[in-house]
């Protein structure tokens, strides 16, 4: 009678344990999301401002100078 | 490979020929630079030939120089209209000119004078802001 007992525990012992030994696995995901990259077009910005200018001072030079000098 | 006497005739005249159009192109381009810079020595000239005359109608404050590179009647009075307008046309031609070659508007051009007329101005003269709002320098 002992003996049946022993087995009947060991046979629950051994059901306890592989129900023990269960797999868990837990699936996480990461996301990380990317902001589109924005490739911008490089502006290459000539100063006109300063060619206008130049061209004008070639121009008008001799003229300018004419005017200060007889009161513009 | 044989080339016939005709042929080389021909290619002498063909030769000939593109150097006559070469000719052309050249002189055309030459006689229109030429025409450029004398219309510009001319524009100078009237301008300097104008500057005592247009001096004294800003000292009288009559006229001033607004924001976009022209003269403009500052008071009611319009004397000398003709001169003024002949110096506007010139100015007007100049800025076309000069926008021609630097690839952008005649108002910028315009624009960029004014600025430079304001720095050179004599004190007493009309000028407008780029508000256009006149003060006197």
């Amino acid at each position: 009678m002992k003996e049946i007992r022993i087995c009947w525990f060991l046979v629950a012992l051994g059901f306890l344990l592989t129900q023990g030994c269960t797999r868990h696995e837990i699936e996480s995901k990461h996301e990380v999301q990317m902001a589109p990259i924005e490739i911008k077009p490089i502006h290459i910005t000539i100063d006109v401002n300063i060619k206008v200018d130049k061209a004008l001072d070639d121009f008008f030079g001799d003229i300018d100078q004419a005017a200060t000098q007889g009161g513009k | 490979m044989k080339i016939s006497a005709a042929g080389v005739t021909a290619m002498g005249k063909q030769g000939k020929i593109s150097l006559f159009y070469l000719f052309l192109i050249v002189s055309f381009v030459l006689s229109a630079a030429t025409q450029v810079l004398a219309n510009a020595n001319d524009i100078k000239a009237r301008m300097q030939a104008r500057l005592p005359e247009i001096g004294a109608l800003k000292a009288q404050g009559l006229v001033g120089e607004n924001y976009k590179g022209y003269l403009e009647f500052v008071s009611g009075t319009t004397a000398k209209v003709e001169l003024v307008q002949a110096e506007n046309d010139d100015r007007r031609a100049v800025y076309t000119a000069i926008a021609g070659q630097q690839k952008t508007t005649v108002e910028l051009v315009g624009m960029r004078r004014a600025k430079q007329i304001a720095e050179l101005a004599g004190p007493g003269t009309w000028l407008q802001d780029g508000g256009g709002r006149w003060y006197k320098k």
